[in-house]
């Protein structure tokens, strides 16, 4: 569905991503970790056509639709089904809940399918519809993500990019909000590329995962697989050997 | 209430409606690119001149009312993509430059192609007209100028809150890259509000030339400053904020220059840019701006 080839980016002078590969399958989970600076972040931002790419391929493809990613705008990716909930959720304060529902299907100009997915949201999330007037910056942490999850929801996502959702959360939030994901993944056949902070969480909730390190993918393998290498035990999962 | 009172009142609202016309688009523009646009004022000049030439060229009247603000809006939004786009995100001080400079291009442009000689302008003789409103007699377009900006102002409010695309424009104004994740096109966001900036500072031109008279090419700078001024006295980043404060400028002006002796007359900047220090003494934020720290 989505596959990076040798993908080369640099933002500055740094060179952030130094030939990194990684595939998703269609209605796949699969997660990315890696220390901080290693290039996670700006993976998706590549993906979403926000950075301009070096070197490399990154291609989509969906049914009989294919897009070639390192030449198209934002907004055809968007367009395609690709889309990004940024780290820190990013809601748009000020408005309130609905309209920022309503500008996540921004690109959806089929109304009837606009309210319909609007109505869905609210059965998922019971706890936008209770506040729907309100404006997004007076949502709790937990419901702001909410927020995003369903704003993503709104522009009808085939594959869904998640920058460390869980992050700030209270861990019941947390489980709440896991268990909200794989409902969506479950009944929408949503294919997610997940990056999270929490290894252990992002290990149990993916089927496989990639170990980014200085740019590049150094172990990739099953969700098993990767939670019994004793490296990554080491540096990710805070075990000892 | 003296005849002479009521007179100077409505005197202030008219003065007040052509600053809050202003004040909408500078407070939009702010909104949208954190851009201060000294180069704002200028377009009331262009919609008061391009109004001239269309009255000289034998147009009637009511195209006139409609070729202006189309003109402005083209004019806001070319500025915009000339001049700003390269600057979006820059530092805030990159920005006064830039917008000083488009300033002083625009003003000496039009000096040089047209002359610094002032123009008369005129409305047509039933604007002038007095009417009687109970017991004192106003001007037609005193009634005119307050009534077609409160109609403007709350369509533009309208469209802001209620359509897609101003919905739009809120939202990059608010968090540009999460817009950009929703496939919300930018740039055409940031023009859209130059233009609709433009539109009604052209408007306000318009109306300018026709109440005062005279027009040149400078004209439109003391008036985007003192729009500057309402924008900050209403709350910058507001619609409803900036038409307040025209008013509240508009209105504290002509009662100053009304009520005080003849001889501090003269004064009235003075007295304008003391209400601003008071305000932002007493409310930093404007009357009705929200503490930025409150957006996150």
């Amino acid at each position: 569905m989505l596959s990076l080839q040798d993908v080369h980016v640099r933002r500055g002078r740094t060179h952030v991503l130094r030939g990194l590969s990684l595939t998703v399958g269609e209605g796949e989970i699969v997660t990315l970790i890696g220390p901080n600076g290693a290039g996670k972040s700006t993976t998706l931002m590549t993906i979403s056509g926000l950075l301009p790419v070096s070197e490399g391929e990154l291609q989509w493809e969906d049914g009989d639709a294919r897009l070639d990613l390192a030449r198209s705008s934002p907004a055809a990716i968007v367009g395609a089904g690709i889309i990004h909930c940024p780290e820190g959720r990013q809601v748009f304060a000020r408005l309130t809940v609905q309209e920022n529902l309503e500008l996540g299907g921004y690109l959806v100009t089929d109304v009837a399918g606009r309210r319909r997915m609007l109505h869905e949201v609210y059965q998922r999330f019971p706890v936008l519809a209770e506040r729907r007037g309100y404006p997004a910056g007076s949502l709790s942490g937990g419901e702001q993500m909410m927020l995003a999850l369903g704003r993503a929801l709104m522009a009808r996502p085939r594959l869904l990019l998640l920058d460390e959702p869980s992050l700030g959360l209270a861990p019941r939030i947390v489980e709440e909000i896991v268990e909200l994901l794989q409902a969506l993944h479950r009944e929408r056949g949503v294919a997610i590329l997940l990056i999270e902070q929490n290894a252990m969480l992002a290990l149990e909730f993916a089927q496989r995962g990639y170990v980014l390190e200085q740019g590049r993918i150094v172990e990739s393998g099953s969700a098993a697989e990767l939670g019994d290498h004793p490296r990554i035990r080491q540096a990710y999962l805070g075990v000892a050997g | 209430m003296s005849d002479y009172l009521i007179q100077q009142i409505i005197n202030g609202l008219t003065l007040g409606s052509l600053y809050a016309l202003v004040a909408i688009g500078f407070s939009m523009i702010y909104g949208i690119v954190r851009l201060v646009n000294f180069a704002h004022g200028d377009l009331l000049m262009i919609g008061a001149f391009t109004a001239v030439g269309l009255v000289q060229a034998g147009l009637p009247w009511p195209l006139v009312f409609v070729i202006v603000p189309v003109v402005g809006f083209l004019a806001g939004a070319l500025v915009e993509r000339i001049a700003f786009r390269a600057i979006r995100g820059a530092p805030m001080i990159t920005g006064f430059i830039v917008t000083l400079s488009v300033a002083i291009a625009i003003q000496n442009l039009m000096l040089l192609f047209l002359g610094g000689q002032p123009r008369n302008f005129s409305f047509p003789s039933w604007f002038r007209e007095r009417v009687a409103l109970g017991a004192v007699e106003v001007a037609m377009i005193d009634l005119i100028i307050p009534l077609v900006t409160l109609i403007l102002a709350a369509t533009t409010y309208g469209f802001v809150r209620l359509t897609r695309l101003g919905k739009a424009m809120r939202a990059v104004s608010e968090n540009v890259l999460a817009a950009r994740l929703m496939g919300i096109p930018i740039d055409r966001a940031v023009m859209l509000s130059f233009g609709i900036g433009g539109a009604l500072a052209a408007v306000a031109g318009l109306f300018w030339g026709g109440r005062y008279g005279q027009i040149d090419p400078l004209m439109g700078f003391l008036p985007g400053l003192k729009a500057f001024v309402a924008t900050v006295i209403g709350g910058v980043g507001s619609i409803p904020g900036a038409v307040v404060g025209g008013y509240v400028l508009g209105l504290a002006e002509i009662l100053v220059v009304g009520l005080l002796p003849s001889q501090y007359a003269g004064y009235r900047d003075v007295f304008v840019f003391l209400l601003l220090i008071l305000v932002l003494l007493v409310r930093p934020h404007g009357l009705f701006g929200a503490l930025e720290e409150e957006r996150a």
